[in-house]
């Protein structure tokens, strides 16, 4: 019998309660999906190469983990919360007929159970499933290629799942229980608790405009970029930002009541009061939704620049493979393994230092250059951005030994990148800064003094600077790293060259076969071969495997927290909208028995629906008009161009497709709701 | 035959089936004028309510007619039923059914919304009856804020709004306390002479039927007995005696009527 009432009563709570039925499916799939993460096989992948930076972030789920449960006890808490308002009536007559309480609390918690393992058993085969499907397009769009594709169940995540969802089950429903208990039994049977009429007068004008003035001032600072110049700035931004919102929210029904006031066809002025009223009341939990919401864009913002830049692996590099040691060595070893058939010519990159400081006159006299930056250091000077002139001074400073590149392997990087070789007039040499400079001030700041001509003299010779700074990476990784050097014609490299000049030999993959396999696969495969053969090497897959983690890790954690922000966003406003509705049903009854038909009172019903998912909404998209910009300028931008832009608007859509979904299903649930009140109305009235 | 406003013939409202059948309403036929003030009494679970119902088109009526001005309203589909709802008769209820997060004005402005009526000619018609009423203080006020017997005059106000053939009220006085009663009553009763309207009124108290021109007494869903106010100027008082003798008989001692 109590089983039966359990099911029973279970397959109810699912019909009626759809929507939080389905967003904990959903959390449930989103929550497997991040556990189990590490058998995509991308991670594993990675996982080959970029150990120590996976094991990091390995190490991290576990905090991810309590965050996520600690995000989506809100879900649980206020669904049940919901249910228990909804039922009220009926655990009433439970109790009436003299159920003990302890025994009804079994019953709820049976049903809660039964509910929660249905939600599992549908949950997890689907989570399995996406999990599967992310995983196969990630790796086909970073170029991994399918074949080597497992299937993979992973159970501790599984057991995961359903441990962290009982938790927070358990510790949710042991807090609502715990409010029921102290009710008298004729709490059960009021109908609503009575609702406190709020009017806002020239108070919430005030706090409106503070709130507006609040709001700007984290605007200003976040786009201005000085939220990410010191962490204090960073709080006062985001401080700001909250009072501003929270304010913005507390004033916020008296003008939209102004703004509805011309609504007075229908239902339009009972429309507008019901929706000033439930603001007025629920601006806190509203003000959540919408800083939830903001949190969303955010992230799913960022996680989709990063997940957009996930297939520009090919970014331009001169080298696939940088060997290190004796040409006919290396030459032999290729031809041996037959990985030459993959690759095209290997070229030579020589690289000096010269030696200008005194210090080395004792060892190396017969190496020793004069050396200065000539009129560099006079431009820097006057260089207006105070940012770019303290740093460049400062490199200046050190840098009175600098690195000489000859520019025949320098031409030889450009040809292969598929680019324009530099020339260089016989005194003349040219300013090499690292790729990753490009953006930085040192590499701002030098561009602009390059645009006048300038002079460095060595030996006291005069040579001139060719008019831009070279950034091209010079090998395949990381086996050098300049942050400055100079780029030389051959026959002045021989000249300044010191004592040990290095070598290192660059070789580039065919580009038919990159075209066949894939950048990535091909790189994997010439890997291979090289791997055991004792040649001193590194290749590009490092460089790409590094970009990747941090770009699959950055997408996989945003997007996933933004999944679940999204699903407790619309939980905590769909139920808050829908007992305020529960609580004002006496008056759909009335408007009824004025000649309102049903059809009349869904309309203004949806109408309210629609405004209030609206308003958090729309506040939270103008911010994130805001902050979305300053995130990515703050944290660097990974993403641009047309990839971006497109999934951007896929996600845009995929928003407005979650929450029309959302909205349908209140829209729904409400309507069924005033079915069944007017029906209560007609029938109560019918037994006065 | 067309001077009556309401004619009801034969109506007849069972709840239930086999064995539980309750006929509330048990083969009721009467009529009303223009311009009548007719009360209904009666002991508790006589049907009262369900009759107003039935003509209110609140519930369907197992069986009979209702004529309202000549049109048959006990088989009018949803849409009609909605239409006629708080556009042809206006409804007093006890517990004044008032919307509490609009205003005085708001609420009594509700019926002319939903049917879709000129606004201009909703305020003419408020100011007209706000004279009659007294709700020049009551306008801009919440129901929170008013006493009873102000929330039912915004109540009857929003029932007149409309100019409604027929006012049905179901124990209008029954939250009121006998003051407030009385003033309610002699304002219904204003509003049956000076403008001529049509009450229909369910009451216990025989002080506020003593108001009426005339009263139907109903038992067991039938009716048992008429009380017709007297032409020749019987006053208030006489009539008042009259009924409560007639109240008496009919429950074996009047006071668990009232
Ligand atoms: N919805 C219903 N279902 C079943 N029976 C009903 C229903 N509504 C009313 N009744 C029955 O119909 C009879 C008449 O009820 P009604 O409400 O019309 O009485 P009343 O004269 O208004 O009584 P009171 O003076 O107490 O208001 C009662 O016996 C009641 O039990
Ligand atoms: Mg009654």
């Amino acid at each position: 019998m109590f089983f039966k009432l359990v099911r029973k009563n279970g397959k109810k709570v699912r019909r009626e309660n759809s929507i939080f039925f389905v967003s904990l499916i959903v959390a449930v799939i989103a929550f497997y999906i991040f556990l189990s993460l590490e058998d995509q096989d991308v991670i594993v992948f990675l996982k080959s190469m970029e150990s120590d930076a996976v094991g990091k972030l390995l190490a991290l789920l576990p905090v991810f983990y309590d965050v996520s449960l600690f995000l989506l006890f809100f879900l649980v808490y206020f669904s049940g919360l919901y249910q228990l308002e909804r039922r009220k009536y009926e655990l009433g007559v439970y109790l009436m007929l003299g159920m003990k309480r302890s025994r009804l609390f079994l019953l709820l918690l049976a049903e809660d159970i039964w509910n929660s393992l249905i939600s599992l058993v549908i949950g997890i085969p689907v989570a399995v499933f996406f999990s599967e499907m992310i995983s196969l397009i990630t790796s086909k769009t970073v170029g991994l290629g399918i074949i080597g594709h497992h299937f993979s169940f992973s159970l501790e995540a599984v057991l995961l799942t359903a441990a962290g969802f009982a938790g927070i089950k358990l510790a949710a429903f042991a807090i609502l229980s715990g409010k029921m208990v102290h009710r008298e039994i004729q709490y059960y049977f009021q109908d609503e608790e009575a609702i406190e009429q709020k009017k806002g007068g020239t108070g919430s004008y005030l706090r409106l405009g503070a709130g507006v003035l609040c709001l700007a001032g984290a605007y200003a600072l976040a786009i201005s970029g000085i939220a990410w110049a010191e962490l204090i700035f960073m709080g006062a931004t985001v401080i700001l930002g909250l009072i501003g919102m929270f304010l913005v929210f507390s004033g916020l029904s008296t003008v939209l009541e102004r703004f509805w006031k011309g609504r007075k066809k229908g239902l339009g002025i009972f429309t507008s009061r019901q929706l000033t009223e439930q603001i007025s009341i629920q601006w806190k939990p509203l003000t959540v939704a919408s800083l939830l919401f903001l949190a969303a864009f955010c992230l799913l913002g960022y996680g989709i620049s990063a997940a957009s830049t996930l297939k520009s692996q090919n970014a331009s590099h001169g080298a696939d493979f940088t060997f290190q040691g004796e040409e006919a060595d290396i030459r032999a070893v290729l031809k041996k393994t037959g990985a030459e058939q993959y690759l095209d010519e290997i070229y030579e990159m020589r690289l000096s230092m010269m030696m200008s400081d005194d210090i080395w006159e004792e060892d190396y006299p017969e190496y020793v250059h004069d050396f200065s930056w000539g009129t560099v250091l006079e431009s820097v000077g006057k260089l207006s951005d105070q940012n770019e002139r303290t740093i460049l001074e400062n490199n200046l400073s050190y840098q009175t030994n600098p690195y000489l590149i000859a520019l025949s392997g320098y031409n030889q990087v450009l040809k292969a990148e598929g680019k324009e070789p530099i020339t260089l007039g016989k005194d003349q040499v040219a300013i090499y800064k690292d790729p990753q400079l490009r953006t930085s001030p040192a590499g701002s700041g030098m561009k602009k003094i390059l645009e006048d001509p300038q002079e460095i003299t060595i030996d006291g010779k005069n040579y001139s600077l060719y008019g831009t700074v070279c950034f091209e990476p010079l090998v395949a990784d990381r086996i050098i790293t300049l942050d400055d050097a100079l780029i030389v014609p051959d026959e002045l490299f021989e000249q300044l060259t010191g004592p040990d000049p290095e070598s290192y030999w660059n070789v580039k993959l065919k580009q038919d076969y990159v075209e066949q396999e894939g950048l990535m696969q091909a790189v994997y495969t010439v890997n291979e071969m090289l791997k055991d053969t004792g040649l001193t090497y590194e290749s590009y897959l490092q460089s790409m495997g590094r970009q990747l983690f941090y770009n699959v890790a950055s997408s996989y954690l945003t997007l996933y927290l933004a999944v679940i922000l999204l699903v407790i966003a619309n939980t905590v406003i769909s139920v808050q909208f829908l007992m305020h509705q529960r609580k004002t049903g006496r008056r759909c009854g009335i408007l009824s028995l004025l000649g309102a038909g049903y059809d009349m009172l869904c309309d203004s019903a949806e109408t309210q629906v629609q405004w209030y998912f609206m308003v958090p909404l729309a506040a939270a998209v103008v911010n994130s008009c805001f902050g979305l910009p300053s995130l990515i300028t703050g944290i660097g931008t990974i993403g641009t161009g047309t990839g971006f832009l497109l999934s951007g608007l896929v996600v845009i859509a995929g928003v407005f497709v979650i929450e029309w979904v959302y909205m349908r299903a209140v829209m729904h649930l409400n309507n069924r709701q005033l079915l069944y009140l007017i029906r209560q109305a007609e029938e109560s009235q019918e037994r006065l | 035959m067309d001077k009556k406003i309401l004619d009801i013939r034969s109506l007849k409202k069972y709840y239930g089936t086999g064995e539980n059948i309750t006929k509330a309403v048990d083969g009721i036929s009467f009529y009303v004028l223009p311009g009548e003030f007719v009360g209904i009494m009666g002991p508790s679970g006589s049907g009262k309510t369900t009759l107003l119902n039935c003509i209110a088109s609140i519930i369907r009526p197992t069986e009979g007619e209702i004529f309202l001005e000549g049109t048959d309203i006990a088989s009018f589909n949803e849409t009609q039923q909605m239409k006629y709802r708080g556009s042809k008769m206006g409804y007093l209820f006890q517990d004044f059914k008032l919307l509490d997060n609009l205003t005085g004005e708001e609420n009594i402005l509700m019926p002319a919304a939903i049917h879709g009526v000129k606004m201009s000619e909703s305020m003419k018609q408020i100011r007209r009856l706000s004279d009659y009423l007294g709700l020049k203080n009551l306008l801009n006020k919440y129901p929170s804020q008013m006493s009873g017997g102000e929330r039912q005059r915004i109540a009857a106000a929003r029932a007149l709004l409309l100019n409604p053939s027929v006012i049905l009220a179901d124990e209008p006085t029954g939250a009121l306390d006998s003051k407030n009663a009385r003033t309610l009553m002699e304002e219904l009763r204003k509003l049956n002479e000076e403008q001529k309207r049509t009450i229909l009124m369910v009451t216990h108290n025989p002080d506020a039927a003593s108001f009426c021109s005339r009263i139907l007494i109903l038992k067991d869903g039938a009716i048992f007995h008429e009380l017709r106010k007297k032409q020749n100027g019987e006053t208030r008082s006489e009539f008042y005696g009259r009924i409560t003798d007639v109240m008496a008989q009919l429950g074996g001692g009047g006071d668990h009527v009232l």
